[in-house]
């Protein structure tokens, strides 16, 4: 059985009195896309930063492909690529110097794959960095990333400043990536994508992390929304097992419900239901749900 | 290749500063015979310049001067290994913290290598900076000194080359030291120059007085000093100086390994009180982001201040003591007590000290990052050690190299005076610091608004820079110069190679030069053509 691509155990990093990252457990197995959610400050880039043995834990140990990431840095660094949050890049070379000073430091190059990639994201490799938009320094540490093939990515936010054609790019690189087997480990604060991409999310909060499990698992664990019509004044549903919160607004009704839907179906029945429907919470519900309508944590 | 990266831009800054310390060695060197041109005035000078603990507080001992080889180094050593020295902690702040505050390091980082592997690359990157500087001040000092009027064996002259740059080396190693230490790169610097300025107070402090003289070595400064290079070489002094580099690198080394990235040794005070009094406008923005460098500058003013008034009693004896040296301070205008003269003396170093230096280094530096030509705005380079005067045309400028305190000794002063402080700007204004100017001299002088242009020989070498190309040609002992006519246009063959044969120089082919101006020299710096 092959290694996971990243292991975390009890992994914690403290910065004086604040606690960025508290006892982290996390198994990621090779050729998965996992999102990684959190407000500013959650630990998010720290945890990224332990992984790539950029800093030192407090406690607990990462490994990379069974490859302790402390102690072995540099053969992990060999299976993975890595794209920071701040697109900070040399002004004074071109893009196509930029991508060759990458790939040479990366070790590795697709250069087919990289071709197709500077096409796709629409880059101008003649003008220098210090030409470029945010977007585009973006775009250039993307393709720097991904013309690696690089057994396991490392992308933190990478898609912030990118407009939505680039998203769209980024989507469908990402799904080569899955396709090839690839393991990707994504931090984003840009729900959707992580929607739209991950097989599993993580969600961290104040340095712990509070829940990780498929969309479909998280969903199980919270509540369905759930809205009816009445062609007369709604019956009390409040107390009908599993329902969390109704709240009515004339003939309707909008109810969130934890666990099985039987009890409510059993207790609508005959009581001139005239519309009903019901949909699975959003990410972002999900995700407010753990802090707050306000999102912060 | 972090290596390669970081070895990229520091030969480029190195070999341009090379250039520049090798251009100084040889206006130094040239200019002696042509300034003191019998035995007597050699002698004057030895007995004006040789013995005054003043004059050796602010620019070393000056031993033999009475030859070129002596007036070359005590004009020379002194002076580059303070260049060097601000040069190397500059850089190596800029290229290790500089990297990681603007948070390149870790993109670096992310391949295959670690913190302490990438910090050690950078250093072999840095120090290649030092051997390109190195390699292009011996080149040009090898050169001048095969001429008859210097006459330097080969291994003096490279061990001379050697101590221009030790300096450079020490300072290097410091401000990678420095570079761990904190966590951004201006403190990084800052730490590094106050150590540079206890260094150099240290090796003033211990030269403007025989009895405590074993201060000098209490200072990397005073080490270089010691090296003695032309007139009495020690070259076991480089023992201390490669010692301290090595400390300091492994230092830096170790350290690197243990702390984490974006972090620091010592501990950063990321989180303060709003102090809102300064954010009133843009130009209260302005004063309050300025606030750290001019308190930092003032801080330093006082110091070199306070050091200048300890030591000014002696330098001020010595002065009057000599009534050569008196009457030469009078004809280039010092005519105050003899503390105001000395301290007059002292203020282009004072000026270097505080300020000018740090802007000239980090204009040169983005010019050679870069590679290419800059506004006019921004070549305003203000050096009073080396006084560089610089015009910018089609990616080409031009160095005049003069020298500090050039001994005023009768005929000579006037001419010396004429070419203190030259500044050219474009071709459009010249502007003239007429400090250390008598006013009778005024109407003497031949510099004009669009021309720069000398009545007599004054044996200065002129210097065009191609920075495309990286050629340049050196006009030694010109006897008069129109900045209009110095158009370096270099050809370039298909693969990128120079055609040497190409060079063309003030309307003269490479042929015409040779062949009728034979002060014009062509040098095509083939290390540096990309």
């Amino acid at each position: 059985m092959s290694a996971p691509a990243i292991r975390a155990e009890r992994l914690s990093k403290r910065y004086g009195q604040v606690d960025a990252l508290h006892d982290l457990d996390l198994e990621i197995a090779p050729g998965e896309v996992v999102g990684y959610l959190g407000p500013n400050g959650a630990g998010k880039t720290t945890t990224l930063r332990l992984l790539l043995g950029l800093a030192h834990a407090t406690s607990g140990r990462a490994e990379i492909f069974g490859l302790d990431c402390h102690r072995r840095t540099v053969d992990a660094h060999r299976r993975l690529a890595y794209v920071p949050g701040e697109a900070t890049l040399w002004p004074s070379l071109t893009g196509a110097e930029t991508l060759h000073l990458l790939g040479r430091v990366q070790g590795r190059v697709d250069e087919a794959y990289r071709d197709v990639l500077v096409e796709r994201f629409d880059l101008d490799l003649d003008k220098k960095v210090r030409a470029y938009s945010k977007g585009n320094r973006q775009k250039v540490l993307l393709v720097a990333a991904l013309m690696t093939r690089a057994d396991l990515l490392l992308l933190d936010e990478p898609t912030s400043g990118l407009d939505p054609l680039m998203e769209q790019a980024f989507r469908h690189s990402i799904n080569e990536a899955r396709d090839a087997g690839q393991t990707v480990f994504l931090s984003s604060h840009i729900l959707s994508e992580v929607e739209a991409l991950c097989d599993r999310v993580g969600i961290l909060r104040q340095g712990r992390l509070v829940e990780i499990g498929t969309l479909d698992q998280l969903r199980h664990l919270s509540t369905l929304s759930v809205d009816a019509v009445f062609d007369a004044v709604p019956p009390d549903l409040s107390r009908v097992p599993g329902v969390q919160r109704a709240s009515v607004t004339g003939r309707q009704v909008h109810l969130e419900v934890q666990g099985p839907i039987g009890p409510l179906v059993e207790a609508l029945a005959g009581t001139g239901l005239q519309q009903l429907t019901s949909r699975e919470p959003t990410l972002e519900e999900l995700f407010l749900a753990h802090y707050g309508s306000a999102g912060s944590g | 290749m972090v290596r390669e990266l970081v070895a990229r831009r520091a030969v480029r800054s190195g070999a341009l500063w090379g250039w520049v310390f090798g251009a100084y060695v040889a206006s130094s060197a040239l200019g002696f015979a042509s300034l003191y041109k019998t035995q007597q005035a050699r002698d004057e000078l030895a007995r004006s310049f040789g013995s005054s603990l003043g004059i050796r507080a602010l620019i070393g001992p000056a031993h033999a001067i009475n030859t070129a080889a002596g007036f070359t180094v005590w004009r020379s050593l002194g002076a580059l290994s303070l260049v060097g020295s601000i040069w190397g902690l500059l850089t190596a702040t800029r290229l290790l913290r500089g990297e990681e505050d603007a948070g390149r390091w870790e993109l670096l980082l992310a391949g295959g290598t670690t913190q302490r592997r990438a910090t050690a690359q950078a250093l072999v990157g840095l120090l290649a900076g030092v051997a390109a500087m190195f390699a292009v001040t011996a080149v040009i000092t090898v050169a001048t000194g095969r001429s008859s009027s210097v006459r330097l064996p080969l291994g003096a002259a490279l061990y001379f080359s050697l101590t221009l740059v030790a300096g450079a080396a020490v300072f290097l190693a410091i401000g990678a030291l420095t570079s761990q230490l904190v966590s951004t790169r201006r403190r990084a610097a800052s730490i590094a120059g106050a150590v540079f300025g206890a260094s150099f107070a240290l090796r003033m402090v211990a030269d403007s007085n025989p009895s405590i003289h074993w201060l000098v070595w209490a200072s990397p400064l005073g080490w270089v000093e010691e090296t003695r290079p032309l007139t009495d070489p020690h070259p076991w002094v480089l023992v201390p100086i490669v010692a301290l580099v090595l400390v300091a690198a492994g230092l830096a080394l170790h350290l690197a390994g243990t702390r984490d990235v974006d972090a620091a040794v010592l501990p950063d005070r990321d989180v303060s009180r709003p102090r809102t009094a300064w954010l009133g406008s843009p130009l209260a923005l302005a004063a309050r982001l300025m606030r750290p460098q001019v308190v930092s500058w003032l801080v330093a003013d006082a110091a070199f201040a306070l050091l200048l008034g300890v030591v000014a009693k002696s330098g001020a004896d010595a002065t009057t003591s000599s009534s050569g040296m008196t009457s030469a301070l009078a004809r280039i205008g010092f005519r105050g007590a003899a503390i105001d003269e000395y301290l007059g003396l002292s203020r282009p170093l004072g000026d270097m000290l505080t300020g000018e230096l740090e802007h000239c280094m980090a204009l040169l530096d983005r010019m050679a990052d870069d590679g290419g030509p800059r506004p006019v705005c921004e070549l305003r380079i203000a050096v009073s050690v080396i006084a560089v005067a610089v015009r910018m045309c089609d990616n080409q400028f031009v160095v005049l190299a003069r020298v500090l305190g050039e001994p005023g000794i009768d005929q000579d002063v006037d001419r010396a005076a004429q070419r203190d402080r030259v500044w050219v700007g474009a071709g459009t204004r010249v502007e003239q610091d007429r400090a250390l100017v008598a006013e009778q001299q005024e109407d003497e002088r031949c510099l004009e608004a669009d021309r720069l242009a000398y009545s007599q020989d004054e044996g200065v070498p002129i210097a065009l820079v191609h920075l495309d190309c990286r050629v340049s040609a050196l006009l030694a002992g010109g006897s008069a110069v129109d900045p209009r006519g110095l158009v370096c246009t270099v050809d370039r063959r298909p693969r990128g190679e120079i055609d040497v044969r190409g060079i063309r120089v003030g309307g003269c082919d490479h042929e015409r030069i040779v062949r009728e101006r034979p002060a014009i020299r062509p040098l095509v710096l083939s290390g540096l053509a990309s």
